[in-house]
């Protein structure tokens, strides 16, 4: 087994391979195809650099400037708005200035702007992007492309790997992941889900066969802003962080971009309506409530090999 | 003379009966409506027979039916009263069951043969 690891986009980036590579030389030649495909994405779509392509666009937001964007922030940028339509709203990348507003800062917008407007101050039916042309591309509002991009990266850096040959890792990015092929010992990977209350270390172990996996968790992104407790999963109907009972949600599906969408979605949903919606989609999805209860779609159970609770 | 007093009469005899064909065609024109009545009123009468006629073999035929579904309802009336007999014989069996059964106790045991996978990652917090 060959593992490799590094930091990108401001979280860990761990490679695994499950089969022992004809030379170490390509174990090498894997890692730097991962690493330099994350480093094409976060200077694309990074909100936390100030020389990234996405800063330049969001500094343009609203302006009804006309820029051609390369092919990977178009591609976040068209999955964005896809995304928010789909979702009927519920996914909305323009919390970025609400985010701001609660202190989770990331590069500066301008000198000279000294309020941005939020999700909820764009029409209800307004598109996340004009497009002009087969190129050209205009933001009505700066956007945030963090849970989406780190998929999106997950994608293209999986599917860089398979042209290379690439065909049993596991490559992580910040909590989500892409399974390709088959673990170390020949099986599917094992993957455990994390305790959002850190009690004990996995709340379930699942198996992943050639899927992605993507979790909305508020464990580590809190902090408190004018005597209260915030954390970065916002819902853009109310521009104010999604209180809806829930503490993590974990979805899989066959690709990590919207695994993520679906993951943060279902979290702003709340625990009334997760299970109904996560089942209605034939979605595999775990969640934990506030409570530390884990619950999970039938999809999910077929996945899981423990359960904590049950183990006790 | 004579011939004055034949063709007087050859006038006349032409006259009268000249008179007497308008007198015959008439009539015949008079009595062609009712003879043509006559005709239609007999073919009219053909037809309501060959109708009856039909009708009757119809009849007969539906008589045939119902005879034969006459026939088979009574042997489901033979079968139904067959089942009736058997449903009381199963409901005097089931009223002759006791209310309640006390099962013998079950002991439990259970027997833990899962613990926790080793993983290769964990899915949860990202972190800036």
């Amino acid at each position: 087994m060959s593992a490799f690891e590094d930091r990108a986009m401001g979280s860990p980036l761990r490679l695994t391979i499950g089969t022992v590579p004809p030379r170490a030389s390509d174990g090498d030649r894997a890692w730097d195809t991962v690493v330099t495909s994350f480093e094409a994405s976060e200077a694309a779509m990074s909100r936390f650099r100030e020389t990234s392509e996405l800063t330049m666009f969001n500094r343009m937001a609203g302006t009804g400037i006309v820029s051609r964007p390369s092919d990977r922030l178009r591609c976040a940028l068209a999955a964005s708005d896809r995304a928010h339509r789909i979702t009927g709203g519920r996914f909305d990348p323009r919390v970025l200035a609400d985010l701001d507003r609660l202190g989770y800062r990331g590069a500066p917008m301008a000198p000279t702007s000294d309020h941005l407007p939020t999700a909820l101050e764009a029409s209800s039916g307004q598109r996340v992007l004009s497009r002009f042309g087969r190129h050209g591309v205009s933001l009505s509002r700066p956007v945030d492309l963090g849970g989406i991009g780190k998929g999106l990266a997950l994608r293209w850096s999986a599917a860089a790997l398979a042209r290379d040959a690439t065909t049993d890792f596991l490559l992580e990015a910040g909590g989500d992941l892409v399974a390709r092929g088959s673990d170390p010992a020949g099986g599917p990977w094992l993957v455990g889900i994390e305790d959002p209350a850190a009690a004990i270390d996995h709340l379930a172990v699942i198996a992943v066969v050639e899927s992605a996996v993507a979790t909305s968790s508020i464990r580590v992104h809190q902090w408190s802003i004018d005597g209260r407790e915030v954390h970065h999963l916002l819902d853009p109907r109310t521009g104010d962080p999604a209180n809806g009972g829930l503490r993590s949600v974990t979805v899989a599906g066959p690709d990590p971009a919207w695994a993520e969408v679906w993951s943060k979605v279902l979290f702003i949903g709340g625990r009334q309506a997760i299970a109904g919606e996560a089942r209605s989609r034939g979605l595999a999805a775990w969640w934990v409530a506030d409570d530390g209860t884990l619950e999970m779609t039938g999809a999910a159970r077929a996945m899981t090999t423990w359960v904590a609770s049950e183990a006790d | 003379m004579f011939g004055a007093a034949t063709s007087a009469y050859a006038i006349s005899f032409a006259g009268v009966t000249a008179l007497q064909s308008q007198a015959d065609q008439r009539l015949i024109d008079r009595q062609s409506p009712a003879e043509e009545a006559a005709a239609r009123l007999g073919e009219g009468h053909d037809q309501l027979e060959a109708e009856v006629e039909r009708a009757a073999q119809s009849y007969a035929a539906s008589v045939t039916r119902y005879d034969e579904l006459a026939a088979s309802l009574s042997s489901t009336e033979a079968s139904l009263e067959r089942y009736t007999g058997r449903v009381e014989a199963i409901s005097g069996a089931a009223r002759s069951l006791p209310d309640r059964v006390t099962l013998p106790t079950v002991s439990r045991t259970v027997t833990r043969t899962i613990s926790k996978p080793r993983v290769s990652a964990t899915t949860g917090a990202s972190g800036h």
